[in-house]
């Protein structure tokens, strides 16, 4: 307590006598109200500072939690079938129809066409004899086999509207994902610069789409008929004739050898 | 175990929310601080009130705290600005020879307020020769002291300050501390001879 320098003036007799009779002390009463405030004011600051638990945990809480629910939407979504129930399969096929007419005013007929022209090709091929019924069903009309003439049409048809057939199905023919999207244009220009070829053959026309897109789409492509059939009763049910009708002749082109049912024939 | 531990420590620990360091720091330093004021003062009464507004103003530092310097330094410090707040709050009590200027921050002419301050009147001479005990007669001798060699002495007694500590404090020179100080131990050495 008492550090002096060296050269400091010292007096240790005078030193000594001034700490032996120096006593006084402050009152007990000051002693008390100083200690006080002092712990007054450190308790403030502690009850100040010390947050609750939940101030304490909600930052982590929060972090977690939308840590939990991203990861379980991920997993959900990754999960989740690929292929549409029929009514979601419907509904978005009829919108990729609604998008795709505007480039494509008979994509509907072109497509179709072109999927005739690739089961014909699969049908009288002997390459895949046993290919399923549920396959075929949809682009084949149930009575079997397609007609010759029908067969021997199909190229004969304008060779723009051919070529732009082989390309369609890419593009117009509906798919529930993104795999026909980057297939359109290449099968659109591919279909532009044949505009002066030679009419095409059923099989070439099949062969524009790539082999990858082509099986990739083969399930998810084309409505089946009795699907179509049933959203054309349902138009009937909503008091759509209009469209109903214009459903029925746009499927009597596309199927025009299925048998109608009753309610359908005129 | 916090009993080891210097007042520097002791300080940051109370910043920290210890209030049993503040608890020990208090108790290091409340006698000799409050001596120091009432030495200063000549007021028992006025050097308690002086003595809580300090410690006070300790408690109010804490968290800004910083030992840049020995934690008795910065006591003695601010008692020392406690003191100089209270001359000067109290000018027109003070004889109007006695005041220079009590507004003038000038650290000279606040040497010279204190230099120039009247002893209580329980701690004139002439009272205090009346009782003749030791404790008495150095109350004397320190109160015949003249004020700014009394403050040195003091602070190196009670403070435990070195002379650079004091210069620094006081804002004059060291040689100018020392000097001070030599002359205030002869003084008293003179007053108190008989008794030592």
């Amino acid at each position: 307590m008492n550090e002096v320098h060296e050269d400091s003036p010292k007096d240790p007799q005078v030193s000594e006598f001034y700490r032996k009779h120096a006593t006084e002390q402050p009152s007990t009463a000051v002693d008390e109200r100083i200690l006080a405030a002092a712990r007054v004011a450190v308790a403030d600051r502690t009850s100040r500072k010390v947050p609750g638990w939940w101030q304490r945990w909600r930052t982590p809480l929060a972090l977690g939690t939308t840590l939990v629910l991203t990861l379980s939407l991920a997993l959900l979504h990754e999960r989740r079938p690929v292929v549409l129930a029929p009514e979601g399969r419907a509904a978005s096929q009829k919108a990729a129809v609604g998008r795709a007419a505007p480039a494509a005013a008979t994509s509907s007929e072109q497509a179709a066409d072109s999927r005739l022209a690739e089961a014909v090709k699969r049908d009288s091929g002997d390459a895949q004899p046993s290919l399923p019924v549920e396959v075929l069903r949809p682009m084949v009309p149930p009575s079997g086999r397609v007609p010759a003439e029908r067969i021997a049409r199909l190229p004969a048809s304008n060779a723009v509207g051919e070529s732009s057939e082989a390309a369609l199905p890419a593009a117009a023919v509906p798919h529930n994902g993104t795999a026909g999207a980057p297939a359109a244009p290449a099968a659109l220009g591919t279909a532009t610069t044949r505009q002066d070829a030679a009419p095409l053959k059923p099989a070439p026309a099949a062969a524009v789409a790539p082999p990858s897109a082509l099986t990739k789409s083969r399930p998810e492509e084309g409505r089946a008929a009795s699907d179509w059939l049933d959203e054309i009763r349902a138009l009937r049910r909503q008091g759509n004739p209009e469209e109903a009708e214009s459903q029925l002749r746009e499927f009597r082109r596309v199927y025009p050898d299925y048998p109608l049912p009753e309610e359908f024939r005129p | 175990m916090q009993a080891d531990w210097s007042d520097e420590r002791l300080m940051l620990a109370y910043g920290a929310g210890d209030a049993d360091a503040f608890a020990m720091l208090y108790d290091r330093y409340r006698g000799s601080l409050y001596r120091y004021l009432l030495r200063q003062c000549g007021n028992p009464a006025l050097a308690e009130e002086l003595h809580q507004d300090v410690w006070f103003r300790v408690v109010n530092a804490r968290t800004g705290y910083e030992p840049l310097a020995r934690f008795s330094t910065w006591l003695f410090r601010i008692a020392r600005h406690r003191l100089i707040d209270h001359y000067r709050k109290h000018a027109p009590q003070i004889p109007a020879h006695s005041v220079p200027d009590a507004a003038d921050d000038d650290l000279d002419e606040i040497g010279d307020l204190i230099e120039r301050l009247p002893a209580a009147t329980h701690e004139m001479p002439h009272v205090l020769y009346e009782r003749q005990d030791a404790a008495q007669r150095i109350s004397l001798a320190l109160a015949d002291l003249p004020p700014l060699q009394r403050e040195v002495f003091l602070l190196t007694e009670e403070g435990g300050l070195t002379l650079e500590e004091i210069a620094q404090a006081t804002g004059v020179g060291r040689e100018t501390t020392k000097s001070r100080l030599r002359y205030a131990l002869g003084k008293l050495r003179h007053a108190l001879r008989d008794l030592l």
